[in-house]
């Protein structure tokens, strides 16, 4: 039997659907926010580094589980082999309230200008679904502004050029340089270079009733003991519930949005947390699950009028499935540069993100987060030993000598990178599992090459021994994790793209996206407060449209 | 006695407490007290089975295990992996966790000691270090003869032992391993991590003479 | 059937096998209650730990029941316990081990008292006392920082539950209050806090620091010492292992400079002095210690004893963790107490 009928049902509380929720119960609709995790406890996990989100050694602390998920995996020679949530290749970004911004490293990019017109930059790519987006960075830059004041974000950009415009400085004082990040910004600053402090999504003084970070080694991966961290779970959320307008029901798995044969959607089946199917109509939905799981949620939505899932017509849902190649160097230090203050990642250089001769777009630059222990063993030159004395010698003379200067390269979208669902595997509740297929755009790898020998370069000059490349080498690959994006792009022909360019799904008037799936193209930059902004303009769009009569 | 020959016999109360029923209580409360000291002690002697040293491996698999896992990170002047507990980081998790690797390292166990007793006709922990070293490179290099890894991969029981005995030794001691944390003490970690919590010099309001609040 | 003969048979089919379950009970819980523990507890491999701890600690001429109460008082409840250890033996997940309840912990603290009554009553006159309505209600604290996971890791470490589980709401607005009432009164940081029992040299030269996240004490001695810096100089530090204990929740921010966050690490004409040179272990006092070196009156002419010590203001120039001799002097050596 069909629950009462509320305004709006959003689907996941992670970075864009908590913004949803507080946007619109503050505008006075009934909001239901279904999340398929709990609440996360700090001391649950506390700073175990097996059970981090970053080694989930014994399964992901923030979830998804090993028990009840899993996914498929289309290899080179369509060989398929199911994956769990731990697992690499599982592409896991978090399942909990709050999503991945529990455990993120909570840099705060905004993406340049550039990054929005990507073709008019640089021309059509080959093989690929490149593309401008359908907004621009001048219409975007007030909700960045918004989602750096509402969120939360310590930063300074004085010294940083590349950046596009912004009308007001960031709300906190930036956080101070560590001893690795003094060191690059000093070598960054002599080679011509703009090295800058990361912005970043953690309090750097006390900030909205939150307290000041009290810099934890143990901080990416791990959710924050004192919340100076910020997410949805302690930000937009609770001034959400406060409304009094807005339920969360978690432990909620959401199965299929319901679509009439008037093209609307009516709708959403899910399974509660006991695992009984219940329906929950609503005049509008919203889907915000990341870009993989939103995009098996359309197309697990069949109906008569979208026979291949909602909003599938053009056969566009789960395409274009970008993430982040990550490349960089990292090098050996006479002296040991080890700070107890974490996080550690500290400093950035945004001079690589476009205008790299002969190459499309690039990435920003930033020293890496510290490595606790275990994850410290895969920090080695090519060919050092992986066992036995010389192992344990390495890991004991620099783990406090470790410098590392990494980055995500913009990918190039492709149409073969794909989320679809399987048609014979599927999870704990019964529903068809996200199938995940194809590889990366050939052209990410010589960006990928050059970032790492710029980062190389930058090591050498700051004096450090031993470098190495932390490049992409040969293998493509998938991409995907915690920033995937893309799989329900946002575009203003419907032949070409899912949604228009206010995450409304082309032909579902009542079905809006406000997730990562709407990225067009995923920038040089880690995406969170890019979903940020967009949950924010979606809302916005739905607010004033809902405040004319429409959705009823 | 009157009794209203009418009325059925009324039972007297005392004949609760005649003679024969107080002698049933007191034999069942003997008895009884008897049985409880009798099972209860029953239950201990029961119960005291020599506590197994692991959960999941024989006293052969753990002694093989051992070795291994040393070779990955043997002693110096800093602790090993046995000395840092890593045998009961594995033990443990194989019953939680690691359900899945159970037979792996079943089988890789025994596939490693059946190849040391044909190439060196010796079980792999009585070999000297130098050639146990040598064994692991060929079971690392896939070398080893292929009659005995024809379930199990070579390198890759041979890998999760590496990934397992890293876990071991530098995860959390609260997991069997990293005993006394004494990779952290290596690595010249502080642990546990130390981090005030007054951060903004907030006066309380609690006298520290008193320790009572201004109101009370 | 006569009524006699039916009172006979449930005589017989009811209150015989009663009186034999209880008196069997009883004998049962009797024996475990005064056996050698070596017979009874230890019995279940689940304890040789901790028995072989206490075997060798300075509490071992102490039986078990002396100190635990709880599970181990001679009643029904103690007998339901016994029974679901025993069913725990055979089901739990070897993943699991025993530990003791909050409550427990605070029954066996009341046996400490009976024994350490000095120590106890010092330390029940000190601000480590502090009662859980105390930490975490005080309004004052709760508005200028907001409650967190990171308070139990010094007050309520033994709270069997999250943060959200105490006390509410955990914001910066309040109105704060228990989420269970019965806990107000609870002292937050009882003796467990910094001893552990079972080990050899319990309370006397060594202590032990009860860490939540990895739910066990560690010793004074393996705990690290912290290398600690004003500006950039490093500060010498006391080679004292129990001063590792104190600053492992008196700490100073993740910058380690001396005087921040909590830390009072002594910097200036005190440094390299532990904590435990002046404060008094159990009533945590200062006072009188001054003099413990320092003559009545110093070759300066300074009444020691008099002075304004005060160290609640962190720019007071007497602030006694970082006094210098400049703060006083203006570079020069002072000149003899006698020529005044």
């Amino acid at each position: 039997m069909p629950l009462p009928k509320v305004n709006v049902v959003i689907v996941g509380a992670g970075a864009g659907g908590g913004i949803v929720a507080k946007e619109l119960a503050q505008a006075g609709l009934q909001v239901v926010l279904l999340e398929r995790g709990e609440w996360p406890r700090y001391d649950q996990h506390d700073d175990d580094e097996l059970n981090s989100q970053r080694t989930p050694v014994h399964g992901n602390p923030f979830g998804p589980d090993d028990q009840r998920h899993r996914r498929v995996v289309v290899g080179d020679n369509r060989s398929t082999r199911i994956v769990l949530p731990s697992e690499g290749g599982y592409q896991n970004n978090a399942g909990c309230v709050g999503g991945g911004t529990v455990s993120y490293g909570a840099m705060a990019w905004r993406f340049m200008p550039q990054d929005f017109r990507l073709v008019s930059t640089y021309g059509e790519v080959k093989d690929s679904t490149l593309a401008d987006w359908p907004l621009s960075y001048d219409e975007l830059e007030p909700y960045y502004e918004k989602a750096e004041y509402e969120i939360g974000v310590a930063g300074d950009y004085t010294n940083n050029p590349n950046s596009g415009p912004r009308k007001k400085p960031f709300p906190m004082p930036a956080f101070p340089l560590n001893t690795e990040g003094r060191l690059i910004s000093e070598t960054a600053t002599r080679m011509g270079l703009h090295p800058f402090p990361i912005p970043m999504l953690r309090n750097s003084v006390p900030y909205n009733g939150r307290p000041a970070c009290i810099h934890m080694r143990s901080c990416v991966g791990f959710a924050c003991p004192v919340d100076a961290k910020a997410g949805s779970q302690n930000t937009v959320l609770p001034v959400a519930l406060a409304t009094g307008n807005c339920k969360v029901r978690t432990g909620c798995v959401a199965a299929e949005i319901v679509v009439d044969d008037h093209g609307r959607a009516r709708a959403l089946r899910y399974f509660d947390e006991n695992k009984r199917p219940q329906e929950q109509p609503a005049d509008l939905i919203v889907i915000s699950a990341s870009a993989t799981e939103t995009a098996r949620l359309l197309l697990n939505s069949k109906s008569k009028l979208f026979p291949n899932g909602a909003g599938n017509n053009n056969d566009w849902v789960g395409r274009n499935l970008q993430g982040h190649l990550y490349v960089g160097a990292s090098g050996l230090m006479e002296r040991e540069i080890y700070e107890e203050a974490g996080p550690g990642a500290t400093v950035a250089i945004s001079d690589f993100n476009h205008g790299n001769p002969g190459l499309m777009g690039g990435g920003v630059l930033a020293n890496e987060f510290i490595d606790l222990p275990y994850h410290f063993c895969r920090n080695r030159p090519p060919g050092a030993a992986r066992w036995g004395k010389a192992h344990k010698d390495f890991q004991r003379r620099n783990y406090k000598r470790l410098v590392r200067l990494v980055g995500p390269v913009q990918e190039i979208p492709n149409f073969t990178a794909r989320v679809s669902v399987d048609p014979s595997v599927k999870d704990a509740w019964g529903i068809p599992v996200c199938r995940l297929s194809g590889t990366r755009h050939p052209g990410d790898l010589p960006t990928g090459e050059f970032l790492a020998e710029k980062a190389e370069a930058i090591l050498k000059e700051m004096g450090a021994t031993g470098t190495w490349r932390n490049s992409p080498g040969k293998s493509l690959g998938l991409s995907g994790g915690q920033h995937q994006a893309g799989t329900c792009r946002m575009g203003n022909d419907p032949k070409t793209s899912v949604t228009n360019r206010f995450g409304q799904v082309h032909e579902i008037d009542n079905l809006f996206i406000a997730d990562g799936s709407l990225h067009v193209t995923n920038g040089g930059f880690n995406p969170v407060l890019t979903i940020m902004a967009l949950a924010y303009w979606v809302a916005d769009s739905i607010n004033a449209r809902w405040k004319g009569g429409d959705f009823r | 006695m009157h009794t209203n020959p009418s009325e059925p016999p009324v039972e007297p109360k005392a004949d609760f407490f005649t003679r024969r029923a107080l002698l049933k209580f007191s034999a069942a409360t003997i008895l009884g007290a008897s049985f409880g000291v009798g099972a209860s002690v029953g239950i201990t002697r029961w119960g005291r089975s020599a506590a197994p040293a692991y959960r999941f491996f024989s006293a052969a698999e753990a002694g093989t295990l051992i070795a291994i896992c040393e070779q990955i990170i043997p002693r110096d002047d800093a602790p090993g992996a046995t000395d840092a507990g890593v045998i009961h980081y594995i033990d443990r998790q194989l019953c939680g966790p690691f359900v899945r690797h159970q037979e792996t390292y079943r089988l890789g166990l025994d596939a490693m000691q059946k190849t040391c007793m044909q190439v060196y006709q010796s079980a792999f922990e009585q070999l000297d270090f130098e050639r146990q070293t040598a064994a692991l490179r060929t079971l690392e290099a896939n070398q080893a003869p292929k009659e005995f890894w024809e379930n199990q991969s070579q390198s890759g029981f041979f890998n999760l032992v590496i990934e397992h005995t890293r876990q071991g030794f530098y995860g959390s001691p609260r997991h069997g391993g990293n005993r006394d944390y004494a990779s952290y003490r290596m690595l010249g970690l502080a642990y546990p991590n130390l981090i005030g919590q007054n951060r903004y010099g907030a006066k309380s309001s609690i006298n520290p003479e008193t320790h009572a609040t201004p109101e009370s | 059937m006569t009524a006699k003969r039916r009172s006979r048979l449930v005589l017989s089919a009811a209150l015989i096998p009663a009186v034999f379950l209880i008196a069997s009970s009883i004998g049962g819980m009797a024996w475990f209650h005064y056996a050698d523990p070596a017979d009874s507890c230890v019995s279940c491999h689940e304890m040789t730990g901790m028995h072989a701890a206490w075997a060798s600690s300075s509490h071992r001429t102490l039986h078990c029941r002396n100190c635990h109460g709880g599970s181990l008082t001679l009643d029904a409840h103690a007998l339901g316990a016994h029974l679901n250890r025993v069913v725990q033996h055979f089901t739990r997940s070897p993943d699991k081990p025993i530990r003791l309840t909050e409550d427990a912990l605070l029954t066996i603290q009341e046996s400490c008292r009976t024994c350490h009554p000095q120590s106890f009553s010092d330390w029940q006159n000190s601000g480590h006392a502090a009662t859980y309505e105390r930490i975490f209600l005080d309004e004052t604290h709760n508005k200028t920082e907001q409650l967190a996971a990171d308070c139990l890791r010094c007050h309520g470490m033994f709270f069997e539950g999250h943060i959200e589980d105490l006390v509410t709401p955990v914001s910066s607005t309040g109105p704060w209050h228990l989420k269970d009432p019965a806990k107000a009164k609870q002292a937050a940081i009882p003796c467990m806090a910094c001893h552990q029992i079972h080990s050899p040299t319990a309370g006397f030269h060594s202590s032990h620091l009860y860490i939540r996240r990895e739910k066990t004490s560690f010793g004074d001695e393996l705990l690290p010492i912290t290398p600690m810096l004003r500006g950039e100089r490093t500060v010498e530090v006391s080679p004292d292992p129990r001063q590792r204990l104190c600053t492992q929740c008196h700490a100073p921010n993740a910058f380690r400079q001396a005087g921040s966050g909590d830390d009072r690490t002594p910097t200036g004409v005190h440094e390299g002095l532990s904590c435990l040179d002046c404060h008094s272990s159990h009533n945590n006092s200062a006072k009188q210690s001054c003099a413990t070196c320092h003559p009545a009156f110093s070759n300066c002419g300074i009444n020691v004893e008099q002075m304004d010590t005060t160290f609640r203001d962190p720019g007071s120039k007497h602030n006694i963790h970082s006094m210098d001799c400049g703060d006083c002097h203006s570079g020069k050596r002072p000149e003899a107490a006698g020529t005044q």
